[in-house]
């Protein structure tokens, strides 16, 4: 089930291995299931290297890390990434309440991740 | 002491309205910011249970989740109840184990947060009465003494 239509996630293509997805407002219950659908269209069809751009994700619950946990392990699986990049303070202190800091690798900027990406890193 | 309550229907959609109202008597109470998003946050996460794992997995008549809000000499005081089927909790949840990332967990991280954000959590749960989740965040005060 898609809880709403999301204008707060946008989707910029790289290339066609490479995504990024900007989250902002809140991640939450209700907004998590678009943002789980656009992550899980990319990698249909067959982009595994994904940096997620939280620097405007102004709340995110339980329901929103786990749904990027998912994502993470998908992404790995398939022999790519989920990088984050520049999460706010909110997100960053949710991170490390749930260590999840110590599993995503994390970027300042969107170059920045994809240059790891592109083993420029 | 004051209280307030707030019913919402247990739909996602709602759940923003009951961690706003925390977060706006939270303010009022005279937290700083910091810690209103914290009280936010775990207003956030008990009602996600209620909905996941109380109003929407019973058979009862669970249509609404009840926010209690109770502000106290030294506390404020949050409650969020629901009517579902129940579930026995357990005294503390640990952090999540991250040593092995083919294992991650994607749920059940909500009352780890909640126990980690709030001072005081209890939580009461039964067939029958539905869910409590009592959470408690302690108001510091402080003196300012001036010299003699």
């Amino acid at each position: 089930m898609t809880g709403r239509i999301n204008k707060d996630i946008n989707v910029r293509k790289v290339n066609d291995k490479i995504a990024v997805v900007n989250f902002s407002g809140e991640m939450d219950l209700y907004s998590t299931p678009a943002a789980k659908e656009k992550l899980t269209e990319l990698m249909d069809a067959g982009t595994f290297n994904i940096v997620v751009n939280m620097k405007h994700t102004m709340y995110i619950d339980s329901t929103a890390l786990g749904m990027l946990v998912g994502a993470f392990k998908r992404a790995r699986e398939n022999n790519g990434e989920l990088r984050l990049v520049s999460p706010s303070d909110r997100v960053q202190k949710l991170l490390e309440l749930t260590r999840l800091v110590n599993v995503f690798n994390i970027d300042k900027t969107e170059d920045d991740a994809i240059s790891k990406f592109n083993g420029e890193g | 002491m004051s209280i307030f309550e707030l019913k919402i229907p247990a739909d996602p959609k709602y759940v923003m309205v009951a961690r706003m109202t925390a977060s706006a008597v939270a303010g009022r109470v005279g937290f700083d910011l910091g810690t209103i998003d914290d009280i936010k946050q775990a207003v956030g996460e008990a009602c996600n249970n209620a909905i996941r794992h109380g109003c929407g997995t019973c058979g009862n008549d669970c249509t609404e989740i009840l926010l209690h809000i109770s502000i106290q000499e030294d506390a404020l005081e949050i409650t969020v109840h629901d009517r579902g089927e129940g579930f026995t909790p357990l005294d503390s949840y640990k952090e999540i184990d991250i040593s092995d990332y083919n294992d991650l967990p994607e749920s059940g991280m909500g009352l780890m947060i909640i126990q980690s954000l709030m001072d005081e959590v209890v939580i009461s749960s039964s067939a029958t009465e539905g869910t409590s989740v009592c959470m408690k965040k302690m108001l510091i005060t402080t003196t300012i003494s001036g010299t003699e």
